[in-house]
């Protein structure tokens, strides 16, 4: 999609003339009554210093981002964002409708925060000899601080795991992506590559969604985002005694840490992991900046 | 002489019969492409409302579904719709709605009521809340449901004796200008 036509049409002609391609945009930022800026590699930029922005433009803005639907997108809504064409994830803020299961939705939307979506193909070249074995794969578990590029390494090792190469045979990939960060899917089509032989369930709860995957779809390997609470937990070690493969990210500084985690501090004390990639943000996101065995010892070369 | 005034009154006669009842027929017609028409509104319309309801699809992909099982001359209704809100050119829904109709639908058999009503479904699709647009639709449906069952009995009724009546009025008015 070019972002061009989700913004309302009063800025296109300035945005156009400041970002010539997609390549450098990170963020088109509309809040009401503030005029509209634009970060492109890391600088920021304003478009058009006369309009300030009204409830009128955000409305414009949210009709062509639903495609004036945007009662489709009330479970996107109730976690605050919606991706779009192009993978690229529409963050809003306003004010929070709230019903006894939790959020139910926003209304009165005053921000708006289009984030675009960058995949950075190889990132997983320096790790992925770790993670592949003659079968299958060891169960792997990413450990990063937010922000330093797990989700990108996650999905760069998805992509090379379901593609294979001239040594190692591509394998069927299950990806449960509750929060559509991994695959990006826009009407259940991919928008992130992931190579041939993935299987994505798109927004649903971890727990549930590795079940499904396990009963329906007999996947070699599933991957997950952001481990967290018990019944992921719960639902990972059923994975991985069922014979199935599995990667996972966790938020995180150190391999201590996490086996002080409630819950994954049980399953990382039996074993079940058999790799830890530590990843850190000194240099380049995403950057690699040790990987563990199960014992918690290095092995990275 | 008399011959061919004889020939010009008959030429007449038939002319008129024929015009009647065409008149006749016409007016039928209309009566059962409207009926038509409103049942296939009412058909496209619970699609949309199940659509809305129950799979959460988005407009521009609801309006291709509804344009296959569309009645003839309402594709390009949806067709157009489903095209326009792709564009993203500033226009609301409602409007966009609008235009359709008047280019579209207006050319059908819908009376200016049915017409009138249906505009209301484009502001409908404008609101947010889900249950409230469900709401509204079957409101709509309700009252257009209302209307063909009025229409039918109409249809009934009337259908027959249009056609006969046009017939009749020919004959009648020929006798008294023979």
């Amino acid at each position: 999609m070019d972002l061009k036509n989700i913004i309302p049409v009063e800025l296109r002609a300035d945005f156009v003339r400041i970002v010539s391609s997609s390549i450098g945009l990170e963020e088109i930022r509309l809040r009401v009554g503030q005029v509209t800026r634009i970060i492109v590699n890391n600088e920021e930029f304003i478009l058009n210093k006369s309009i300030i922005i009204t409830r009128s433009h955000i409305q414009e803005c949210l009709d062509y981002i639903s495609g004036y639907s945007l009662f489709a997108y009330e479970n996107e809504l109730s976690q605050g964002y919606i991706t779009v064409e192009g993978g690229h994830r529409v963050g809003v803020a306003g004010k929070v409708v709230c019903e006894k299961k939790g959020v139910k939705t926003l209304k009165y939307i005053h921000s708006i925060n289009i984030r675009v979506a960058h995949q950075l193909i190889g990132c997983a070249n320096d790790c992925i000899e770790y993670i592949r074995k003659q079968k299958g794969i060891y169960n792997t578990l990413i450990i990063s601080p937010p922000r330093c590029g797990k989700t990108t390494l996650l999905r760069d090792i998805i992509r090379q795991l379901s593609k294979g190469n001239n040594h190692y045979k591509g394998m069927n990939v299950g990806v449960v992506d509750e929060r559509s960060e991994i695959a990006a899917c826009f009407e259940g089509i991919p928008q992130n590559d992931l190579g041939p032989r993935v299987d994505i369930l798109d927004g649903v709860s971890k727990a549930q969604g590795i079940l499904m995957l396990l009963r329906a779809m007999s996947p070699q390997i599933i991957a997950i985002d952001e481990l967290g609470g018990e019944k992921d937990v719960e639902s990972l070690e059923y994975c991985i005694t069922s014979g199935c493969g599995v990667l996972a990210t966790v938020h995180g500084k150190t391999y201590e840490e996490i086996l002080r985690n409630k819950y994954l501090g049980e399953l990382i004390k039996s074993k079940r992991f058999k790799r830890y990639i530590i990843l850190s943000n000194h240099n380049v996101t995403g950057q690699v900046q040790n990987v563990l065995d199960e014992n918690g010892k290095t092995i990275l070369i | 002489m008399m011959g061919v005034i004889y020939l010009t009154k008959l030429i007449g006669a038939i002319l008129v019969v024929l015009a009647t009842t065409n008149v006749g027929f016409i007016y039928a017609k209309n009566i059962t492409e409207r009926y038509k028409e409103l049942w296939g509104i009412k058909k496209e319309i619970s699609i949309l409302k199940s659509q809305i309801e129950y799979a959460y699809t988005p407009l521009k992909d609801i309006f291709l579904q509804i344009r296959i099982s569309a009645i003839k001359g309402h594709e390009s209704f949806w067709q157009r719709v489903s095209r326009e809100i792709q564009k993203n050119e500033a226009k609301k829904i409602k409007n966009i709605w609008e235009e359709s109709i008047e280019l579209e639908l207006k050319k059908g058999y819908l009376s200016a009521e049915d017409l009138e009503e249906f505009r209301g479904v484009g502001e409908i699709l404008a609101m947010v809340d889900r249950k409230q647009q469900v709401g509204m639709i079957e409101m709509y449906l309700s009252r257009l449901e209302r209307n063909i069952s009025e229409l039918e009995k109409v249809k009934n009724s009337c259908e027959k004796t249009a056609r006969t009546l046009g017939v009749l009025a020919g004959v009648f008015v020929t006798i008294i200008l023979w």
